[in-house]
């Protein structure tokens, strides 16, 4: 978890940035939230890339420019059921191929090739998808989206003050020394309350009865997603996966939980809605 | 649960939007509260036939008999109409559907019509999906319609009255400009075409649904669909040989005592099934 320094630098960051996205999502035309999501899970698959392929700048680019294809088939054909079964065949099978052009060390190879055929999917389907709940939920579409990042980030945040105040045993000590089980039970209460704030406040759509059991389901995929991540982390050696938010570490630190949180809310709007 | 196999959609689905007052009266609600738990179901539909990927979707909202109903309820359904096209218009818009109506607009009052008519103009490019509403709608109004419409080239001498044809006249229906229905849903459980679509249904399957149409659900459009996607249209032509029963035989034939075969057999009986 961060110092405290860090803390403030962290608010500081949020105070700018979250004005920012919910003004391009209540204001801005439907496709523009897009636009930020697009180059945010390029920069997140380059950092999950730079962290399965050290020093190889090349397969890297491959990784980042896959993902960069599936992510614009998906925003234009998710409804067409033949483009969505194509890039799930071709994505997977064709990904590890790539391993073959660049060898590398043996030992590693598999690993590699198998990063090759989910990493282009890892970040940019749900971080695409998360557009695509803005799009398709109309007139709650802005709501939705909100809802599914408080119940990642305030899951967080929870998280982050239960286990700073309360925290005792230990969660997960091989994967990430630091979350307790105290701070799991926070992050979900930290979830919990972003669905009363959505059912009471900014998304009365949604009733208690739906907001509730999601928020539990979608924040505690969430915290998994986040070990998820630290484990890929602490696999390949790297602290924080990159620079590019002040106080947040890099893209993908931010955006682990929500990963897990958008495919949630999505499918729950796909099937239970 | 049922699930829908995606390659083989009906492209243009039409809806008859029965049971809304039966509805409300099982409940001991006036009829109004029917037509507006009604009004939550068209947005259910519209939302899982886009994501469905169909074409077209045509839903018979008010017929051009439904202005004799009570006066009160006429307008509680134009009020819930122009909620609905104020409540929608960023889904429609953001989702590429292209708003379309047909029927006899002009006895829609003004409320309707302001937002209507807007909405229409900035939809028309789009075509992911086309959603027709049937408003103050009747097909043998159309068909009479389409008709005088003829009627009136052949006495201005720019067509010959043979050229009365039946592609001709399908030319000149609103309603078919999506194409003829593959498949026309009647929930509510009656049976009856109530002069919706009549020239396009020609050779469109009908789908008799029980449940009401407050209650249908996207769960009942994929099964509706589903039932049409196992039954073979044949456009009038001969179909396929009926499966002949083979007199049994008492030893087991190499082909059907193969495991490997026999599960080969059972894969590629059922459908793909995706549901997106």
């Amino acid at each position: 978890m961060a110092a405290p320094s860090n803390l403030a630098l962290r608010l500081a960051t949020a105070v700018v940035c979250v004005p920012l996205i919910l003004l391009l999502l209540y204001r801005g035309p439907a496709w523009g939230f897009y636009l930020l999501v697009f180059p945010a899970a390029m920069i997140g698959t380059w950092e999950l890339f730079a962290m399965t392929h050290p020093g190889d700048r090349v397969s890297q680019g491959i990784g980042v420019a896959i993902a960069a294809a599936l992510s614009i088939a998906l925003w234009f054909g998710v409804h067409d059921a033949r483009t969505v079964v194509t890039v799930l065949v071709v994505v997977p099978l064709l990904g590890p191929l790539v391993t073959l052009a660049r060898l590398g060390s043996i030992e590693s190879a598999g690993f590699r090739a198998f990063a090759m055929g989910m990493g282009p999917l890892f970040i940019a389907v749900p971080m695409t998808l998360l557009a695509l709940l803005r799009v398709e939920m109309g007139a709650d579409g802005p709501s939705y989206v909100v809802m599914t990042m408080m119940f990642a980030w305030w899951g967080d945040t929870g998280g982050y003050f239960a286990g700073r105040y309360l925290g005792k045993k230990k969660l997960y000590e091989a994967v990430s020394p630091k979350k307790t089980v105290e701070g799991a039970v926070g992050g979900l209460a930290g979830s919990v309350l972003g669905a009363l704030c959505a059912h009471f406040w900014y998304l009365p759509s949604i009733s208690l009865a739906h907001a509730v059991p999601l928020s539990i389901v979608a924040g505690a995929f969430g915290q998994a997603g986040d070990l998820g991540e630290s484990l890929i982390k602490r696999s390949t050696g790297v602290k924080d996966s990159g620079q590019i938010v002040p106080g947040h570490g890099g893209i993908l630190d931010r955006v682990d939980a929500l990963l897990l949180t958008s495919a949630v809310v999505f499918l729950y709007t796909l099937w239970i809605r | 649960m049922v699930l829908v196999e995606a390659r083989n959609l009906p492209s243009h689905v039409g809806i008859i939007m029965d049971g809304n007052g039966r509805w409300a009266q099982l409940r001991g609600q006036p009829r109004v509260a029917g037509h507006k738990e009604g009004a939550q179901a068209v947005r259910r539909i519209v939302r899982a036939a886009r994501r469905l990927g169909l074409k077209a979707l045509t839903l018979y909202a008010f017929s051009e008999q439904n202005w004799a109903r009570p006066e009160e309820e006429v307008d509680a359904l134009m009020v819930l109409l122009r909620e609905f096209l104020l409540s929608e218009r960023d889904e429609i818009l953001d989702n590429g559907i292209r708003l379309n109506a047909i029927g006899n607009l002009g006895r829609l009052p003004s409320l309707v019509r302001a937002v209507l008519d807007p909405l229409r103009a900035e939809s028309e490019d789009s075509d992911r999906m086309t959603l027709t509403l049937a408003l103050s709608y009747g097909g043998r109004e159309e068909i009479a319609a389409a008709a005088r419409e003829l009627a009136e080239e052949v006495r201005d001498g720019r067509i010959d009255p043979d050229d009365v044809t039946t592609e001709r006249l399908r030319s000149r229906m609103p309603s078919l400009a999506v194409g003829d229905p593959d498949l026309v849903i009647r929930t509510g459980g009656e049976r009856r075409i109530s002069n919706f679509l009549l020239y396009g249904l020609a050779y469109a399957e009908l789908h008799f649904a029980d449940v009401l149409w407050p209650d249908f659900g996207a769960a009942d459009l994929y099964e509706a669909i589903a039932s049409y996607q196992v039954r073979e249209r044949r456009f009038g032509h001969v179909g396929k040989p009926a499966p002949v029963a083979l007199p049994h035989v008492p030893v087991a034939s190499p082909v059907v005592a193969s495991p490997i075969a026999s599960a080969l057999a059972a894969s590629s009986a059922p459908i793909t099934r995706i549901a997106i």
